[in-house]
């Protein structure tokens, strides 16, 4: 990545212009052309620095619940705790972290009560203890870099 | 904002995936919803404005992205002091993610952190605790990503 790559991502990472041709706008601030930034990130999304473009949506703002999940598992089960909570696709992120309990992983669902199933499922077919750690206030969620 | 209707929801469930990537990207979404592009942006907008699409961005693997470290910590904040201590908290540029969690014991307060290397992370830690005076916590570092995904909600 050179630099104009670096100032690009910062930019496409931050946010895209709602406008018929977003990437002209941003193109405008580097004293390239639209066209450029457009190769440029189509080359970053092929070489996977970019995982998607499209629309974050807030699953509180449309009545869904989402929670944080927390687990113990030991190091020769995290093969089969992965293959059986990556199998829910209300499950979006999941985790290996260090101390203890040693396995998170956050779980999107349309309510609560099936948040409730979905962790009692894991939870009987683990034969684990899963926390249930869900928000009670938000104070932040900014997931954009500067990229230096 | 008027509640969302089945164009939104139309909209949504295109946006919750793949944007192409054009010089006028919008228009084939547009043309997959039967809408013109300005009433498609438009909306967009106004759900943007409306808090239900956050941000329409690139999301990238903060590996490839050069932020390799990533760490959760969790702080022991006292009831009366997590109004004040989560702002501070939220203000700190690494920190990318701030939440209250009452669940797990006294710890409270959940942040994330994200840096280049764990010693990175372990200055932002200090840099924190010093900021809140708060010096009960417990650091989970990521060790390895088992799922990584975007829900689709529509």
């Amino acid at each position: 990545m050179d630099t104009i790559d670096k100032k690009i991502l910062t930019l496409v990472n931050r946010s895209l212009p709602l406008e018929e041709r977003p990437y002209e706008k941003i193109a405008g601030s580097l004293g390239i052309t639209g066209q450029e930034v457009v190769e440029r990130v189509r080359r970053m999304h092929k070489d996977g620095i970019i995982r998607r473009i499209g629309a974050v949506i807030d699953p509180r703002r449309i009545g869904w619940h989402s929670t944080l999940c927390a687990a113990e598992i030991p190091e020769e089960r995290i093969e089969e705790y992965a293959a059986c909570v990556n199998s829910y696709p209300e499950v979006t992120h999941n985790y290996v972290r260090s101390g203890s309990p040693n396995c998170w992983f956050t779980l999107i669902a349309p309510d609560r009560d099936r948040s409730r199933e979905i962790i009692s499922e894991i939870e009987h077919r683990l034969e684990v203890e899963v926390l249930d750690l869900p928000t009670s206030r938000v104070f932040k969620i900014r997931v954009a870099f500067d990229i230096e | 904002m008027e509640p969302i209707d089945e164009k939104d929801r139309a909209i949504l469930a295109l946006a919750q995936g793949d944007l192409p990537i054009d010089e006028r990207p919008f228009d084939a979404w547009a043309c997959e919803l039967g809408m013109d592009v300005g009433e498609l942006l438009e909306r967009m907008r106004q759900l943007k404005g409306a808090g239900v699409i956050r941000e329409v961005k690139a999301v990238l693997r903060h590996h490839s992205a050069g932020f390799s470290s990533g760490a959760m910590v969790a702080w022991a904040v006292p009831g009366d002091k997590v109004e004040e201590v989560g702002g501070k908290m939220a203000g700190h540029d690494r920190v990318t993610h701030c939440y209250e969690r009452p669940s797990f014991g006294k710890y409270n307060v959940f942040t994330m952190i994200h840096g280049r290397s764990d010693t990175e992370i372990a200055g932002v830690i200090q840099e924190i605790v010093s900021l809140v005076g708060i010096r009960e916590y417990r650091v989970f570092r990521s060790v390895r990503e088992l799922k990584k995904s975007s829900m689709k909600y529509f």
